[in-house]
């Protein structure tokens, strides 16, 4: 533990405390920024976790109070409005230590006193490639808020050492070593350790106001190599699947998704009109059959992952689903756009009709392990509900938000009603608590669920 | 806007004159290029070799027995066989994707090495088939 503590909580949720009008909260928590936190500790931090907690908290901070006076929980408390940029620098600068390696690929940790670098004491040292993938965004923004070059180039290193290792058909397996930069192994998932390098391949495009194509030509490969290798379907019920290839490309499918792969609905429609709403994407001129398929698989996925949600009896998604799939299983490319099977119409069961089968729609086809079952709180199907229900405009998307928000407060509230807890089983009524709750929690829940979505006038 | 992987807001930004991308993607190919150029070398010295056999075999031949002279072509045909082998030896190990790049090129070249010793090997039972001036 360290001394002082590094204020998870306090730094991830400042950003909600500005939306939600939290003034009062959002004072306290200045002051303790101001006065009390200090990243000179002599402590061992997750590079990845620190970066897009911390110092994308502390920047996001900056962003909403800078380019927003006055709008997001506008304080006066004489504090300096370069508060959270001055804690974020020095944060940066003792992270960047875990990037002094042969390669320029990070390594797993860094200790914050002293900025060296830490290898995994797993996977043979190997880092997460989604971990080392996943920190351009924040390094970038300091590096274009404070001029300073360096947070730059030890970003787009790491795309750069990634890409030479030539994954095929952008598809990258999930532990890369930091000292040579090549992959260690053959195991490929859009789940964990491999999902937010795809999401950062996008966003890197659309931060920099679509300035650099070469994201957007990595984004396209991995898509289609998803398309080609990874997209199925669920029996009986045909959900679109994205599975594992856990020994390689050319070996057997797994229908196994993580939560985590939940953050693709959204992300594939953000891709395809670059955060536009559809109907007016439609009007640009490289919209086409492409696109409109592209937006049909980000609405057949969305619905794969609240159906992870709606088949149990909490209405909240265990950590990891299966899928009972065709056999052999049917492959997204063996289908054109008119003939793609696609899931049921609606998760409901139909109304005013005596249904025989009364159980969930998509029971048969979604299996929930016992070792899967428990529920860390995650966002990334809420995420993608609200990018799709930006871009599409189909209140379906806020209907289904709500319904998950719902489901949380009835079943992770803790019973003095002051938190939120993460579960662990949600296959029974009640769940049993786990007395933890995770800081993404007051980020992502309220950014995008308890408004319903309203805030930000646009995605662009 | 754009969000980071924790939900957290940024905004979208101009690279304006201080920033440019840094890098530029490589060919798909530079590990298949190097394992190409292997394989064509490869390829050429069991050319140029089994040439050599080939003359080898042909003045042997002038002047000798005609059972001598088939010897020498049977010989001249295992010898490209095997240099043929050889090359697709080479090709498909250093064709084959995997980290360190070194250590295929090394294995390409030395089944490369392996090959042209055998042509030499070739040439010299060419040379000692009894009773043959040469």
């Amino acid at each position: 533990m360290t001394q002082n503590g590094l204020g998870w909580i306090i730094v991830d949720a400042i950003d909600t405390m500005m939306l939600m009008n939290l003034t009062t909260e959002l004072e306290h928590a200045r002051k303790w920024i101001h006065e009390d936190l200090s990243y000179d500790q002599d402590h061992d931090v997750s590079t990845f976790e620190t970066t897009i907690r911390m110092l994308g908290g502390l920047l996001s901070a900056h962003y909403l109070s800078t380019s927003f006076p006055g709008v997001y929980a506008p304080v006066k408390d004489g504090l300096s409005d370069d508060l959270y940029v001055e804690k974020a620098t020095d944060l940066a600068d003792r992270l960047l230590g875990a990037f002094e390696t042969q390669s320029g690929v990070p390594l797993a940790s860094v200790n914050l006193h002293s900025g060296k670098g830490i290898p995994s004491h797993a996977d043979s040292g190997a880092s997460s490639t989604a971990e080392a993938t996943s920190v351009q965004l924040e390094l970038k923004y300091l590096a274009k808020l404070t001029g300073e070059d360096h947070y730059w180039d030890k970003a787009e290193r790491v795309m750069k050492i990634v890409d030479e290792q030539h994954p095929e058909d952008g598809l990258v397996p999930i532990f890369i070593y930091a000292d040579q930069g090549n992959f260690r192994g053959n195991n490929i998932r859009l789940g964990s350790r491999g999902d937010s390098y795809y999401e950062y391949l996008i966003k890197q495009y659309l931060q920099t106001s679509q300035q650099e194509p070469v994201y957007q030509e990595m984004w396209n490969e991995s898509m289609a190599g998803i398309k080609k290798h990874l997209l199925t379907y669920s029996y009986p019920s045909n959900f679109t699947v994205l599975a594992e290839r856990q020994n390689g490309l050319h070996n057997n499918l797994e229908p196994k998704m993580d939560h985590l792969v939940c953050f693709m609905p959204g992300t594939i429609a953000l891709a395809t009109t670059n955060g536009l709403p559809v109907e007016q994407a439609r009007k640009q001129p490289n919209w086409g059959p492409e696109q409109e398929e592209d937006m049909l698989l980000a609405e057949e996925l969305m619905k794969t992952c609240m159906g992870m949600y709606t088949v149990t009896p909490t209405g909240l998604a265990g950590e990891i689903t299966y899928f009972n799939i065709h056999d052999p299983p049917l492959m997204y490319e063996e289908f054109t756009a008119d003939n793609r099977p696609r899931g049921p119409k609606s998760l409901d069961l139909p109304a005013n009709l005596p249904s025989i089968d009364t159980r969930p729609v998509g029971t048969d086809d979604y299996i929930i392990k016992a070792s899967d079952s428990h529920n860390l709180q995650r966002p990334e199907t809420v995420e993608s509900l609200f990018y799709m229900w930006r871009i599409t405009g189909d209140e379906k998307y806020r209907e289904w938000g709500w319904k998950m928000f719902e489901a949380f407060g009835k079943h992770t509230m803790t019973p003095d009603g002051e938190g939120y807890s993460s579960i662990g089983n949600v296959m029974t009524v009640p769940p049993p608590l786990r007395d933890n709750m995770e800081s993404f929690w007051l980020v992502w829940f309220p950014h995008f669920d308890a408004t319903t979505f309203a805030w930000f006038a646009d995605l662009r | 806007m754009v969000f980071n992987t924790e939900a957290h807001a940024f905004p979208r930004f101009q690279l304006g004159k201080l920033f440019t991308t840094g890098w530029e993607r490589k060919k798909a190919g530079v590990v298949e290029a190097a394992a190409t150029a292997v394989k064509d070398s490869a390829v050429d010295a069991g050319k140029e070799a089994a040439t050599a056999v080939k003359d080898a075999a042909v003045d042997v031949g002038k002047g000798a027995a005609t059972a001598v002279k088939d010897a020498a072509v049977d010989v001249g045909k295992e010898a490209t066989a095997v240099v043929g082998e050889a090359a697709a030896t080479a090709a498909s190990v250093a064709t084959a994707a995997a980290a360190g790049l070194g250590k295929k090129v090394a294995t390409a070249a030395a089944a490369a090495d392996g090959m042209v010793t055998e042509i030499v090997r070739n040439e010299e039972r060419v040379n000692l088939l009894p009773g043959v001036e040469i």
